[in-house]
């Protein structure tokens, strides 16, 4: 990866990077193929600044959803032999707690503005739904195809 | 002669001036009620959002949605040719269709579709190809269903500034000239129109290199709407 600003300048190669965010003036990115963190990119220095998430050995970090104003993150992660889940990770103890142990029908999942929900969009047999994570309630339910309401398939 | 009709006359409208006062009062009210003043109140008609629709080129039918909800979230669903934009309202609980694709169009073999909105939500952007050598973008806003057709060369993941103003694309190509990051933005003033613009370390930077013939109004193409 290399960080090209609009005037037409690049940093260096920084790395394998697929995927990637801002917060702030800092840029998360990170490999969704291979094991690895979630880096960071200072743009106001230029400068790499660590890891925002230092992701266990063998951990494939697919998506990274930064919490607004807050340093903490939602990963979904996997590894070779477990399933995609999410983890929601606390950046001042460094621990992960997982909050969706299944996330292979998760089609995306984002922050509300007020940082207070964690939505995660799920996909079933042609009905689809989006549910808060961490108070587990469903928000609304919906149809992939042809209609809105459902019932769906 | 004269003065004895005038009698007359003032006794028969004294007369008929009697008259009209018992009748009224008879007819007007009840024994023992007094009328009580009646007012009515009638109710102004609070605006109503009237949906409207749009058919835009390739088969794309748009929208409006009206006032945007507090907690909301833009996903694109469906298959190939009846790819939706819906509008999820989060605190509402419902699900609200802002775009559909009525349809493949032009852009049948190796079809994406591909979304990029502002935070507020007030501009949204698709951007769609296939394997033809031009992609479109299609602006919309989906409060009012206002929607821009825009053709532009091939490229993929848009990704619209924060203020809606600038969209930077990716161009995927063997000729190092095309290949890498590019930016659409809006030209207004005296020549308004669209440029889009390459953003290249490996050139001086914006060395006034446009695509198509050179002139920022060819750099892309604003489909009228049908």
């Amino acid at each position: 990866m290399i960080v090209v600003d609009t005037a037409g300048g690049a940093t260096p190669l920084l790395g394998r990077a697929d995927d990637a965010r801002w917060r702030g003036t800092e840029l998360l990115h990170w490999s969704n193929v291979v094991p690895g963190p979630v880096d960071v990119f200072d743009a106001a220095t230029a400068t790499p600044s660590g890891a925002a998430y230092p992701s266990p050995a063998g951990v494939v970090v697919d998506r990274v959803e930064v919490k607004p104003r807050s340093m903490d993150l939602a990963v979904r992660e996997h590894t070779a032999t477990t399933l995609p889940r999410i983890v929601l990770y606390d950046a001042v103890t460094g621990t992960s707690t997982v909050k969706f142990p299944d996330a292979q029908l998760v089609l995306g999942f984002w922050w509300s503005s007020d940082a207070t929900r964690l939505y995660a969009w799920t996909i079933d047999n042609g009905t689809t739904t989006v549910r808060d994570v961490l108070s587990n309630e469903t928000a609304v339910t919906f149809c992939f195809r042809v209609k809105i309401d459902p019932p769906c398939p | 002669m004269q003065r004895s009709i005038n009698i007359v006359l003032v006794v028969l409208v004294a007369v008929a001036a009697v008259f009209a006062f018992f009748v009224s009062r008879e007819s007007l009210a009840l024994p023992g009620e007094t009328p009580a003043p009646t007012f009515t109140f009638q109710a102004r008609p609070s605006p109503t959002f009237v949906p409207v629709s749009t058919l835009a080129p390739d088969a794309l039918r748009v929208f409006s949605v009206g006032p945007l909800p507090a907690d909301f979230r833009f996903v694109t669903i469906g298959d190939a040719g009846d790819e939706r934009l819906l509008l999820i309202d989060l605190s509402g609980k419902k699900v609200a269709l802002v775009a559909h694709f009525e349809g493949n169009g032009s852009f049948t073999e190796a079809r994406v579709v591909e979304t990029t909105s502002v935070a507020s939500g007030e501009t949204v952007v698709i951007h769609i190809r296939s394997d033809r050598p031009t992609a479109r973008l299609y602006v919309i806003h989906p409060v009012t269903g206002e929607v821009r057709s825009l053709t532009i060369p091939r490229s993929e993941q848009p990704r619209l500034s924060p203020d809606g103003a600038t969209l930077a694309v990716t161009r995927n190509s063997q000729d190092p000239d095309v290949n890498g990051l590019w930016l659409l933005t809006r030209v207004t003033g005296s020549v308004a129109g669209w440029s889009l613009t390459p953003v290249d370390a490996r050139r001086e930077c914006c060395s006034g290199r446009r695509m198509g013939s050179g002139s920022p109004r060819s750099s892309t193409l604003e489909d009228r709407l049908s």
